[in-house]
């Protein structure tokens, strides 16, 4: 008798705590979804793409040629606008030795030696090379990424809180201490070397697949010429796939945060432009955009720490997962 | 019996305070490749404050405090000359 009522006291319990967790996961969901509506506009959105399309021909169309044949001198010069257009852009280097493991790659694709890889199989490669790069992040990495992300920052800024509340990731803003990242990020450095570091990948995918289709969709209607078929827009689903330039551009565009808009001079009256808005917004000077880079670390439009995503050692990584994939 | 439930009460409150301690906003209807500001008074009173340029139509703000009303989050387009309607 006694056993049984402590039986049915167990399974009170655990009923009273199962409840209250549907309960708060209903609540929770029903919060997740609340939506919030810009109070100052209700933009058209085929105009804000209109704009959007425009922007990224005046940046990427016309700073970047993408060679269509496999002729070697073509892909070396593709190659080469491309690493130029992201370097003044974000201070990302590539090095001679990945240019000219990609300039390789890239011929064998155009001439048929080796198969375009699909979006999704690009977000399974992205999951791959960040279980790779987490595992080999230093504190002194982890500490750099929580700086960047919080946004551009000089230290005769008149306000230091100015966004240092929340860590901008792709397409979410993240409201979190500097204490607690850190905290997470080396938890899951540790995840990344166990058997944990499998349902860590498919959570990345999650994360990353909305953001890599969107690209792709957006590059391929804006850029016909360079991405025209890689996504199938009417579909929404994976078009003739992607080149490993193709896919390095979307790799950038998602781990910098530059959609690729604006040429040289339309990109300096960007920031120029969101200097004084800011400024008058807060009734303080915000600093000048002379001397700094509109992406990258420290990015005067987003900062995101590219030097740390990016070392030789991951380019190639995600190089060799690429040509593995795209072998025939 | 009395001590059981307190107990219950407890563990229940603390789950709850465990499990919607935070909550994720979604501001909808942006425009990629604008530049927008964030503002709001978490809460203990500090101004939570800054901007983001968005890649997409939509935004997440990500762990707010639940206690804060998704509504009361303050996001608005700056506006940048050539750049932005009104």
């Amino acid at each position: 008798m006694i056993s049984m009522n402590r039986s049915q006291k167990a399974r009170y319990i655990a009923a009273s705590i199962l409840f209250a967790c549907i309960a708060l996961a209903a609540f929770a969901v029903w919060r997740s979804s609340a939506s919030l509506r810009d109070r100052n506009q209700l933009n058209d959105s085929a105009d804000n793409k209109a704009k959007l399309h425009a922007r990224i021909r005046d940046g990427f169309g016309r700073e970047v040629q993408f060679s269509l044949d496999g002729s070697p001198g073509r892909i070396r010069d593709s190659v080469n606008s491309f690493e130029r257009f992201i370097f003044k852009r974000s201070g990302l280097k590539l090095s001679a030795r990945v240019k000219t493991k990609l300039a390789d790659m890239e011929a064998r694709t155009l001439n048929g030696s080796s198969r375009r890889i699909s979006v999704s199989e690009l977000d399974e490669i992205l999951s791959e090379v960040a279980i790779h790069r987490l595992a080999a992040l230093t504190d002194e990495d982890i500490k750099h990424t929580d700086e960047t992300l919080r946004g551009f920052q000089t230290d005769d800024m008149p306000d230091q809180t100015w966004n240092r509340s929340a860590l901008k990731l792709p397409g979410r803003l993240l409201i979190v201490s500097s204490e607690k990242f850190i905290e997470r990020m080396k938890s899951l450095r540790e995840k990344s070397t166990s058997a944990d570091s499998e349902a860590m990948k498919g959570v990345i995918r999650s994360f990353v697949d909305n953001s890599l289709r969107e690209s792709a969709s957006r590059l391929s209607e804006a850029l016909p010429e360079q991405f025209g078929g890689v996504w199938d827009s009417t579909n929404n689903r994976d078009g003739a796939g992607l080149t490993p330039l193709q896919a390095l551009t979307l790799t950038y565009s998602f781990a910098s945060g530059d959609l690729l808009c604006d040429s040289d001079e339309n990109l300096h009256k960007y920031m120029s432009g969101l200097q004084r808005a800011i400024t008058k917004l807060r009734g303080q000077p915000h600093p000048m955009p002379e001397g700094h880079l509109a992406f990258g670390p420290n990015g005067y439009i987003t900062s995101a720490p590219l030097d740390v995503v990016f070392d030789d050692d991951t380019f190639s990584f995600l190089l060799d997962r690429i040509r593995e994939r795209s072998g025939r | 019996m009395k001590k059981v439930t307190t107990l219950i009460l407890a563990l229940t409150i603390s789950i709850f305070a465990a499990c919607v301690s935070t909550q994720d906003c979604r501001v909808t209807g942006l425009a990629p490749g604008q530049t927008y500001v964030y503002m709001y008074d978490d809460s203990s009173g500090e101004l939570i404050s800054g901007e983001f340029t968005a890649q997409e139509d939509n935004y997440v703000l990500t762990e707010i405090d639940s206690r804060i009303q998704c509504s009361d989050i303050n996001v608005s387009k700056l506006y940048i000359a050539e750049y932005s309607d009104r």
